[in-house]
Formats: C-alpha cells, structure tokens, sequence
C-alpha cells in the first residue's frame, strides 16, 4: 500500500475535504464522521454534549458513487481501489492515504445508507459550508443519523457504550436542530407547517417498533428529541398543538401548560 | 458536479484501471491503519491525543465557522 500513496500535508481531514469543494465536489460525509460534526456544531446549544463526544477514527465514510471516487482520487493525485459487492456494507471504494507525519488514513465511498432510502437522503441533506475554510460539504440531517444509527444498533447482537453515546449525542442534536427551527418559524424565517411536518414525522418514528425497542432496552427517553422549554413557550397555534396534542398526551414525564 | 469530456474519459480509464480488491482486504487495509497508529503511540512517535485529533474533520474552532445553508429543506424533508 505505502507505494501507492500519496502524501497529504497536516490538517489531514480537513485538507481533504477542501481538496474536494474544489474539485467541485459536494463531500457527502457520513458515519461516526458525521455524527461528530453534529455533537460539534450543536454543543454550544446543549451543553451535555461535551460529556458524550462520540469518538471518530481514520476512516472517513462518504457517500456517492463511482464517479466522485474517482474525482476525489483524480484531485488528491492518489490511487484508489474499488471493493468488489459482497460485503457486510455497500462500500464501492477505498483511497487510502499517507498524510506527511507518517499516519494513516481512508476515504471509504459507500452506496446506501441501512434503512433510508437514496432519495430520503439526498433531499433531506444538510448543507454546510465554511467560507473561512473553503469547504462545502453535505451531512445527512441529524434525525437520518439518529435512524441510522437507531436500525444499526437494532442489527447488531452486543451494543458498546460507544454506540449509546452516540445514540445520546444524536437525541440532543435533533432537539437543537428543532430547537433553531422553533426560532425560525416564530420570526418567520421558516413555514411553521414545514416544523410541524418535521416534528410529527419525529414523533412517529418515537412509537416506531425500533425506536420502542430502544428506549426499553436502553432507557431511553425519546422526549428529550423535542425542545419542551421552547414548545412550552412558544405563541405559534400548531407548535402549540403539537407540543400538547402529541408530547403531552404520550409521554407521562413531558410538563404541563394549561390549554 | 460538472466535468468536461475529457476529466469523464479520464475517469472512465481510472476506474476501469483501478485495482479491485474484497472486502476482506478491505478490513485488512482498515486493521494496518489502526496497527500503524499504536505503533506510532508505542513507539513514542505520537501522543495518543495526537491520534485522536488527527482522526477528526476539524478542529472546535474551525466546525464554529459553518453554516447550515438549508434548515428549512432540512426540517421539510424530515421523512
């Protein structure tokens, strides 16, 4: 392998990723990677967060196809390798890489995430982008995430604490995405409709059969996916509707307001 | 993304070219990686909190920089 890689300066990840936003790619990070952005990027909003850091190794899973393994090699100057089908996970390629400090490093593409369709994933992606950094890159939102990692820890026969911290990390990033979409539909940046359409689709995946199975097996409460200090206050009619007709009427522990 | 005729016919040829390899080979190549770093832990060559940052995309300042471009497609496409 060491003769067929290619050096990257320090800042690994990071260089990579730049690489791509100017190969004209879109990176569409997902895994551990993606999950720990979100812990990042939310932490300041939920504090309890820096207690649950998921972990993150040197394999950096991307989701795509042929074609953007093959730009991203073609931009990092570096051969890659494509995994033949038949695997455990539908991964279409490997670049592995050797960064100038001597380590160690992979940019997996994989085809499909378990349980969300390609469509379901593409359209409801998050978009970031960092002018300071020069980099765009697409995350799946953190309820696909939270789906994904939910079903993944349903298939596999022992859970690690990693992947419950995981689990938790990702509860409390959806609240505070939902927690800023809250905001939004009260200054009218955003349609409440579309809120509201988002948390009803939230909650029903709470009474979902894996979901269930989580929360009893876990101790899980899927309550905390919801920003009830916000939703309390909040003056919109349906936000308030769903916050009563919903959270309240479902969940024993979720707080009273008078109708 | 938006290549012109000749970037796609490079391509073709990379991908026709490229080495296929198994899964198992695969996890091989993923087991060396995790080798290499303890080594380079054991062996006084790294910090163990040196492997953890380099393992991750970007740094806490640097993750503060980012936009979310789309939350109401993000929160509409909820499914």
């Amino acid at each position: 392998m060491t003769n067929l890689t290619p050096a990257l300066p320090s800042g690994h990840f990071k260089n990579l990723l730049t690489a791509a936003t100017g190969a004209g790619l879109q990176p569409f990070v997902t895994g551990e990677h993606a999950a720990y952005f979100w812990a990042r990027y939310f932490a300041p909003q939920e504090p309890a967060i820096k207690f649950l850091l998921p972990e993150t190794g040197k394999f950096l899973v991307l989701l795509g196809g042929t074609s953007d393994l093959a730009t991203l090699a073609q931009a990092l100057q570096a051969p890659f390798y494509r995994v033949r089908p038949g695997g455990p996970r539908p991964v279409l390629g490997v670049i592995p890489l050797t960064a100038s400090n001597g380590s160690q490093l992979q940019v997996e593409f994989i085809q499909r995430l378990p349980g969300v369709t390609p469509q379901e994933i593409q359209r409801g992606a998050a978009e970031l982008t960092s002018e300071e950094l020069g980099v765009t890159m697409r995350l799946p939102a953190p309820f696909t995430c939270l789906k994904v990692e939910c079903l993944e820890m349903m298939a596999r026969l022992g859970d690690t604490a990693q992947d419950l911290n995981r689990l938790s990390t990702l509860v409390l990033c959806n609240r505070a995405l939902l927690r800023e979409g809250v905001k939004a539909a009260e200054s009218e940046i955003i349609a409440e409709r579309k809120l509201v359409v988002a948390m009803e689709t939230i909650f029903a995946f709470t009474q979902s059969k894996p979901a269930r199975h989580a929360a009893e097996k876990h101790k899980v409460d899927w309550l905390q996916l919801f920003p009830v200090v916000e939703l309390m206050k909040t003056t919109r009619a349906r936000v308030r509707k769903f916050f009563q007709k919903r959270l309240q009427a479902t969940f024993p522990s979720c707080p009273r307001v008078p109708s | 993304m938006r290549t012109n005729a000749r970037q796609q016919a490079a391509q073709r040829t990379a991908l026709r070219k490229a080495t296929k390899i198994s899964y198992a080979r695969l996890q091989h190549l993923r087991q060396e990686t995790l080798e290499l770093d303890s080594k380079r832990v054991t062996s006084g060559r790294a910090e163990p909190q040196e492997i953890l940052l380099e393992s991750r995309l970007f740094t806490d300042e640097e993750i503060k920089t980012f936009k979310l471009a789309n939350l109401e497609q993000v929160l509409a496409k909820t499914r």
